[in-house]
């Protein structure tokens, strides 16, 4: 048998002096299994000196790494009463990483070991149990201890993780004092469980009461207890099952169906003891479950029959494990008895009792034989509902007798699992699916439409809404399912139209064709319909769109839909296009329409986003596709509405921003007009509106760069960049106005669409802010990164800019910023090799903290085997501007460029690089980077 | 420190006993160790401490 050597005090000394760094001592104490060092090297005092937290210089809480407790932690299990005897001696420390460490050491020594760490523990109170502590761990020592009979301890262990208790004083933050997320309190919950043994049932009734009281789900004073609402059912968990209380819930359950098995009497007392509803239902559930598993168990048999006459049950929030419980005692005992036990809950009524059930539901403006009525209405369908919860096999014949007579009076009704059940994450429901519409014939699904109403006795189920979204996916799929019924089409309901419309515009944008001059006609017919829908609204029921307002802009985008003209898209012909014309040109000279959108409140979105979401500018954007149509009747109108608009003062900006989308359709169809109307858009070099400038920077952001159109602009360029002015944006996208504007500039030099000495490109490197000039620097790297191909040109000229860019810096060093974003040039692997190393060196030399944005890694590896020097001198300006070698931003270089850039410089044959990249290494491995040696050592050429 | 000026207490005519030479070599074999790690460059000092732990880790054959 093999074993480890103690050591000897000269073994000891030599560790010890040796261990001189803190890096050093981190590869010594990882490194070190042998646990019969433990004690010698606390006797020599190397655990003595923990280190303490301080503040830095930003008041921010640090804390060091203390390699030691590796080591500690490490042997734990090997040499328990050595770890435990320093451990103990650590316990004052207040750093999270010693803290960490006992919770650890707890976790794996035996239980008479970890029940002194354990009171350690539990007296920690400045800095608590400490953020780094691993809850597994934690979780790990209370179940230790309760396994290892220090029970006591071991629940207050798992009170610090499991017990709920306001955090802040308030109900949302009901948490342990041991802050577990849901995943781990889910997660670690049912082991500890497992653990409480015998006590685990009184222990988790009072976790779960505890959270019930925090959480506000109870209250006090008031005879109100809506836990049904939030867990529907006892047997399993509802849409939200991560959470504690959920899984408090089912650790209770669990715990009470076997106790049930074990002791029902002491079970049901322990249930009963806070009197709150959840805490019951689970009592029920569990005698249920139970007595189903047990049916000739006696006692259990007395305790459900007993039960059954808790008058309690009657109400609500009872009736699924009610039910389950009638069910499960008429299986045991093989007969109808029990129903004289529930027979007078049945007679009390849902509440308790009629004068209850009166309080609750009266209202001031009721005649008292109204309120006779609606007690009476209430009354059979709880009876209803309790007598289908239970099923006719378990009834008696009376009762059973009375359900049939209810579901032929009322109908069915659903399983009460269902009628709990809060689903808010479906969509509106339809009674029939798309495809069954698809099926019918035109007028059977018109005639379905017109008749079919929801169940005006629940709000849930399906709806309008529901059935017109089926019906827009099967009229996108058959665009002509209702083709010839038109005037039947515009009397529908408004959602239904609404649906339809959509359905047909979804059909058109996919490249389908549809029965363009029905589809035309209907249009017309619904944007001139009046605002206010003739159909009633259901009383009780609040669908989305019941008035018109949804089902016309559906059909002005429809209109726009149908004018607009793709490739990838079949052409409306041109009588479609001459019906809707005249629709969107009343539509944008309507005053009503204009005073509409003037007097709309602030939407909080920008004025492109505002544009698609009101009839005017959506109105203004089809007549925008429809310049310059050819051989349209109504040309010559379109273009003098759109003038119109032009000088119209728009209050939101949203007209101006379709205007300054359409800049290049308006350009290609009506060139004289826009040249004409150009300065009353996009303002002039004397200065722009707020409507100009949103017109001006949308046109900006949603156009390519063109020479153009540069034209048309250019006032707007001068006058912003001369002025300084920060402009009022069209559209929010990922671009500032001012990078766009440099974009532009710099995109039409690249294309030589403009020379260097062009004035433009002065006045933006003149007046741009520096990040600004950053910003569009480095957006030409990004966009040649983008470029699948970059002619020679284009190339050449970017090449000139920058280093005329890095001139400029060399004479003025307080712009160095503008070379910020190099990396992007660096990256975009279309700048010859040499080339933008060379750059991006100077760029570090020049720069004192040049960004790489974990872009550089990659592309510096490759490039040091070609070129080891140069790219050994990036890695090292790089770093040396570094204030913290470790810091994140730089994990792309440390794990990706530094192992090969050291390896290759090593390999280079060249004496100076070689020695340098030593040099960088052992600084590397002094702050840190331990295993550097050994993965460089894995790159290098095996004959180096 | 204590032995920097032995020369000094036994001219006193104090009793005085001479450290042995293993103390003095122990205490010379630490200052080695220390400057050694401080000198070395880092990945020499470390390879200095895996050889340590390839010692101190390697188990023996237990003959009882």
């Amino acid at each position: 048998m093999s074993n480890y050597p103690p050591p000897s005090d000269a073994d000891i000394r030599e560790a010890i002096t040796r261990l001189t760094d803190p890096q050093l001592r981190r590869v010594f104490y990882s490194g070190l299994q042998n646990p019969l060092w433990v004690s010698p090297l606390a006797r020599a005092g190397a655990f003595d000196n923990p280190p303490v937290p301080f503040e830095d210089e930003s008041g921010q809480r640090r804390e060091e790494p203390w390699p030691e407790m590796d080591y500690l932690v490490q042997v734990a299990k090997a040499a328990p009463d050595a770890v435990t005897d320093v451990a103990l001696g650590l316990v004052k420390s207040e750093s999270a990483w010693v803290r960490r460490g006992i919770v650890s050491i707890a976790a794996s020594v035996p239980a008479v070991n970890a029940a002194p760490l354990a009171k350690a523990i539990l007296g920690w109170k400045s800095q608590g149990i400490g953020w780094r502590t691993d809850p597994q761990e934690l979780s790990q020592v209370a179940i230790h201890l309760l396994q290892g009979g220090f029970n006591s301890l071991g629940l207050k262990i798992a009170e610090k993780l499991f017990r709920p208790r306001r955090r802040d004083g308030s109900r949302r933050s009901v948490r342990a004092d041991f802050a577990l997320d849901d995943y781990w309190y889910d997660e670690l919950l049912p082991p500890v469980v497992a653990a409480l043994g015998d006590m685990r049932l009184k222990v988790l009734a009072q976790w779960l009461e505890d959270y019930e009281v925090h959480a506000e789900r109870v209250a006090k004073t008031a005879d109100l207890d809506l836990s049904h609402i939030h867990r529907p059912s006892i047997e399993s968990r509802g849409q939200y099952n991560l959470d504690i209380e959920e899984a408090l819930i089912d650790a209770v359950r669990d715990a009470s169906i076997d106790a049930m098995k074990i002791d029902p009497t002491n079970a049901v007392e322990i249930l009963r003891y806070s009197g709150q509803t959840l805490s019951r239902r689970i009592c029920v559930y569990a005698t249920a479950v139970a007595l189903r598993d047990s049916p000739e168990d006696q006692a259990l048999r007395a305790v459900a029959i007993d039960m059954a006459g808790w008058p309690e049950l009657g109400r609500p929030g009872f009736l699924i494990e009610f039910s389950l419980l009638i069910q499960a005692a008429v299986a045991s005992t093989g007969s109808t008895a029990i129903f004289d036990r529930i027979l007078p809950t049945l007679a009390s009524g849902p509440m308790g009792s009629p004068e209850e059930l009166a309080e609750r539901l009266k209202r001031p403006d009721q005649s008292a034989d109204e309120l006779d009525s609606e007690i009476a209405s209430y009354v059979e369908h709880w009876r209803h509902r309790i007598l289908s919860g239970i099923g006719a096999p378990a009834l008696p014949p009376t009762l059973r007798d009375e359900l049939v007579a209810l579901d032929e009076k009322r109908g069915g009704v659903p399983r009460p699992e269902r009628e709990f059940e809060v689903v808010t994450w479906s969509g509106p429901e339809s009674p029939l699916d798309s495809e069954a519409l698809d099926a019918m014939t035109r007028d059977e699904l018109l005639n379905y439409l017109e008749t079919w109403h929801p169940d005006p006795d629940t709000w849930r189920g399906p709806s309008y809404e529901g059935l017109g979204r089926e019906l827009a996916g099967a009229i996108t799929r058959r665009p002509d399912l209702l083709l010839g019924k038109a005037d039947r089409v515009v009397e529908l309901r408004p959602t239904y139209l609404r649906s339809i419309l959509g359905g047909w515009r979804e059909a058109i944008r996919s490249g389908a064709s549809v029965p363009w001059l029905e589809v035309a006609r209907i249009v017309a017919t619904t944007v001139g319909e009046p605002i206010e829908s003739p159909i009633p609204v259901e009383e009780g029921r609040s669908e989305r769109d019941e008035a018109h307002r949804d089902a016309r802009d559906a059909a002005l985008w429809l209109a726009v839909a149908l004018i607009e003209r793709t490739d990838d898209r079949v052409a409306a012909p041109r009588e479609a296009v001459e019906l809707v014309a005249p629709v969107l040109i009343a539509l944008a000279t309507d005053e009503r329409i204009r005073e509409g959108y003037a007097s709309s409140g602030p939407a909080g979105m920008d004025p492109l986003t505002l544009s698609l979401n009101q009839a005017l500018p959506v109105a203004v954007r089809g007549l925008t596709l429809l310049a310059g149509s050819e051989d349209l009747a109504s040309d010559a109108e379109v273009m003098a509405v759109l003038a119109d608009l032009a000088a119209w003062e728009d209050p939101h900006g949203a007209v101006a921003s379709v205007l300054g989308e359409a800049t290049s359709r308006l350009y290609v169809r009506q060139r004289t007009w826009l040249e004409a109307h150009a300065a009353e858009i996009f303002g002039t070099a004397e200065g722009l509106s707020r409507q100009q400038q949103i017109a001006f920077t949308t046109a900006l952001a949603t156009n390519h760069a063109h020479a153009q159109l540069l034209g048309l602009l250019r006032g707007g360029i001068e006058w912003s960049l001369t002025s300084g002015t920060e402009l009022a944006v069209g559209w929010r996208g990922m671009r500032t106005p001012g990078q766009l504007i440099g974009d532009w500039i710099t995109t039409m030099y690249l294309r030589s669409s403009i020379d260097r000495d062009h004035p433009l490109l002065d006045l933006f490197f003149e007046k741009s802010p520096l990040e600004t000039r950053a910003e569009v620097l480095g957006h030409i790297g990004w966009s040649f990164m983008h470029a699948k191909l970059v002619d020679p040109e284009p190339l050449a000229r970017a090449m000139r800019l920058w280093d005329e860019r890095v001139e400029h810096v060399r004479r003025h060093p307080e712009e160095v910023g503008e070379l910020a974003d190099f990396y992007w040039w660096a990256r975009s692997e279309k700048f010859p090799l040499e080339w933008w190393l060379s750059r991006l060196r100077a760029a570090t030399e020049l720069h004192p903290n040049l960004r790489t944005r974990g872009m550089l890694g990659e592309r510096l590896a490759q490039a040091a085997r070609t070129f080891p020097g140069l790219v050994l001198a990036i890695v090292r300006n790089i770093i040396n501007a570094r204030e913290d070698p470790e810091d994140f931003r730089n994990y792309d270089l440390m794990e990706r460029a530094i192992p090969p850039t050291i390896a290759a410089a090593l390999d280079s044959g060249d004496a100076e690089v070689a020695d340098d990249a030593r040099k960088l290494m052992n600084e590397l491995g002094r702050s840190g980077f331990i295993d550097l040696e050994g993965r460089v050592n894995d790159l290098r050429k095996p004959d180096a | 420190m204590k032995w920097v000026h032995i020369d000094r207490i036994i001219a006193d005519g104090r009793e005085r006993v001479l450290p042995t030479d293993e103390l003095i070599l122990e205490h010379l074999t630490a200052i080695e160790n220390v400057l050694a790690s401080r000198l070395l460059e880092f990945f020499d000092a470390r390879r200095l401490i895996d050889d340590m732990l390839e010692r101190f880790n390697r188990k023996t054959e237990d003959n009882q």
